[in-house]
């Protein structure tokens, strides 16, 4: 077991370094440059300063060099240093994650809160009314586009022509920093409501249709028929005896969404002008501060190995076949 | 090992069978609709009159096969002008896309003038409705052939030949997928200065060709080892035509289903890209940009909510005919 895990973590190494190489080099390569895009230096720049600033930030060296340098920085865990803000990349993804985090884990509790039992319904009426409308209703779910969502949410409760119940940007409203720590928290959670809304439907289609096929596949077999012959009333079929065995795959898929965890949406982010991990990315590209963007990348990128991973070992662990590749016919 | 579980279906067929499921009869047409809007999008929304008499003159659609004479006049400029006796036929929208209309107010609700309202500039928000439609699909469309070639192409490849080709596009469609499509689309599209269409285009079909792949290589992979594949390598047949003579016609029924969600998946991007102020210049009406001039000007509803009504119908559209698709194409799905 630990052996396949070394060797399935050695084949993220290359990965790793695509990935970074990639935006690296298109970052670089295309034309445009961080030192005349818009930013302090804009304010008409002379060559002379440009290729001081140039030389500073160690941009006139060879594009390996750059990269080794930064691959190195990666391995201390420093990431180099934002173009314009001079503090280190890991710093800003410091400041940023904490409240990425906090929106994306509270949608995914959120999404898994809801999605499962529309699941495990959706299955228990297999063929009803109640399921098609289930259904249908995910699937609407799912075609609607977040930023589309989020600007109507706006549009009815942000104080447009309708009402203005929800505040608009931010995480919290200016001038309550001495306020009371309940009414802090109570205007904290206030400014969280729509921007998790946002968050959460998306999911709600995969994880409740999977939810749906695991709980099929389980409500077929014997052992529940035999709960049911048994006399067991159906709910305790259903939740006791038949729902424990399809949550597997279901929490499967959270491996899936670790890289989502920690990248957040751009577009969530930048409609409610919360300064995550999505809005400090799309900042950092319309600068072209490119090593934050790398940055993100990288850590995106990390988490999304990490994720498959432990998707992987949970179903090696599951299944030997895995762990022992078959020997070539 | 392997069991022939390919079914021949015709064109003919999987439309009938579309139209059997209520996903499809609810998808198809409104997949249709769209196409038939972004084509005759002239003729529902213009500047110029569909049927013009002007000093004897008759004109027939002059925007199609006189675009130069009529130049100086619009709809607009003809009603005010027109002497007794000239007459027109102005098309549904008597506005054109990029027009200004002067006697109106900038974001004006919708009125009988303009069915959905002005935008920001004064242009008619159901004809750059009515126009976007035409970057919603070209971008849909042509992104999803450089996506479906590209990736087809890698997959038969890596499935077929194997050995240190699949190794590397392997790990290359690995690279691919873990990066998140949005992040890696924002970054090329930031720093490509003057970004039009055509770059979006491309950089849509960069991220998504890597899923196609994958999804061919295991579909060849599985009919490298049928009986006729074998009997066509017996045979002496060329590499390439067992590969897009045999392999490639039997793997063709995922490929299609995963061009429909394709359709879906290039659609939402390239609005979500032109809403984040990329991509699609605004003197090209798009969906996305009309709610990207919504930012901040909230109380203006109608700039919110058509628009993006327009997207979702059409995400839909593609969705529920993909997923009915799937149920028709998909062997594996076909026992349930």
């Amino acid at each position: 077991m630990l052996r396949y895990a070394a060797r399935r973590a050695l084949q993220f190494v290359p990965t790793f370094v695509g990935v970074t190489l990639l935006v690296f080099l298109l970052l670089r390569l295309a034309p445009g440059d961080p030192a005349t895009a818009e930013g302090d230096l804009s304010l008409m720049p002379t060559a002379a300063s440009l290729a001081e600033w140039r030389h500073l930030k160690g941009m006139d060296q060879p594009l390996y060099t750059q990269y080794l340098r930064w691959l190195w920085s990666c391995v201390s865990f420093d990431f180099g240093t934002s173009l314009f803000d001079e503090r280190p990349v890991r710093v800003l993804i410091l400041e940023a994650l904490p409240r990425t985090l906090l929106l994306t884990s509270l949608a995914l509790v959120c999404t898994y809160a809801l999605a499962i039992p529309l699941g495990v319904h959706s299955a228990a009426a297999r063929g009803t009314k109640t399921d098609t409308v289930l259904s249908t209703l995910v699937f609407v779910l799912y075609s609607l586009p977040t930023f589309w969502v989020a600007l109507v949410l706006l549009v009815l409760f942000g104080g447009g022509q309708f009402w203005h119940i929800f505040p608009v940007r931010g995480l919290s409203t200016d001038g309550l920093e001495d306020a009371a720590l309940v009414v802090r928290g109570l205007d904290f959670i206030w400014h969280l409501v729509l921007p998790v809304c946002c968050l959460t439907y998306p999911g709600l289609a995969r994880t409740s249709r999977y939810q749906r096929a695991a709980m099929l596949e389980v409500l077929s077999q014997d052992f529940v028929r035999t709960a049911r012959a048994k006399g067991l009333s159906e709910r305790r079929v259903i939740w006791r005896h038949a729902w424990p065995n399809a949550l597997v795959p279901v929490l499967a898929l959270l491996s899936v969404d670790l890289p989502w965890l920690v990248g957040g949406s751009v577009i969530v982010e930048r409609v409610f002008t919360i300064r995550g991990m999505g809005l400090l990315t799309f900042e950092a590209i319309l600068r072209r501060d490119y090593p934050v963007i790398l940055g993100v990348t990288a850590l995106v990128a990390m988490t999304t190995m990490v994720g498959m991973l432990v998707g992987d070992l949970a179903l090696a662990w599951a299944d030997p076949r895995i762990r022992y590749p078959a020997r070539p016919r | 090992m392997s069991t022939i579980r390919t079914v021949a279906i015709s064109t003919t067929d999987v439309f009938r069978l579309l139209l059997q499921r209520r996903g499809g009869r609810a998808g198809l047409p409104g997949v249709v609709l769209l196409v038939l809007i972004a084509t005759s999008a002239d003729f529902l929304a213009s500047d110029k009159p569909l049927l013009l008499s002007l000093g004897g003159h008759l004109y027939v659609l002059p925007n199609l096969f006189d675009p130069v004479a009529l130049t100086a006049h619009s709809n607009q400029s003809l009603f005010r002008t027109m002497a007794a006796g000239d007459w027109l036929v102005a098309p549904l929208v008597p506005f054109g896309m990029n027009e200004q209309d002067k006697d109106e107010l900038p974001l004006s609700p919708p009125s009988t003038r303009h069915l959905l309202g002005t935008d920001g500039a004064r242009r008619d928000v159901l004809a750059r409705l009515i126009h976007g439609s035409r970057i919603s699909l070209a971008v849909g469309l042509l992104s999803v052939l450089i996506t479906i070639t590209l990736g087809t192409v890698l997959g038969l490849t890596a499935g077929f030949v194997g050995g240190p080709i699949d190794a590397v596009i392997s790990r290359a469609s690995e690279t691919m997928i873990a990066v998140p499509a949005l992040f890696l689309v924002l970054a090329v599209m930031g720093v490509v200065e003057q970004a039009g269409v055509g770059a979006t285009i491309l950089v849509i079909a960069l991220v998504s060709w890597a899923r196609v792949a994958r999804l061919v290589r295991a579909e060849t992979l599985r009919l490298r080892e049928m009986e006729f594949v074998t009997a066509a390598v017996a045979l002496g047949f060329s590499t390439r035509r067992i590969l897009f003579h045999h392999i490639l016609p039997n793997a063709m029924a995922p490929i299609l289903v995963s061009a429909t969600f394709g359709m879906a998946s290039a659609i939402l991007m390239e609005a979500s890209l032109s809403f984040l102020g990329f991509g699609t210049p605004d003197s090209h009406a798009s969906w996305g940009g009309l709610l990207h001039g919504a930012m901040g000007s909230f109380h203006a509803w109608w700039l919110v909510i058509f628009p993006g009504a327009a997207i979702f119908a059409t995400v839909m559209a593609y969705n529920l005919t993909g997923d009915a698709l799937r149920d028709i194409l998909d062997p594996r799905l076909r026992h349930e």
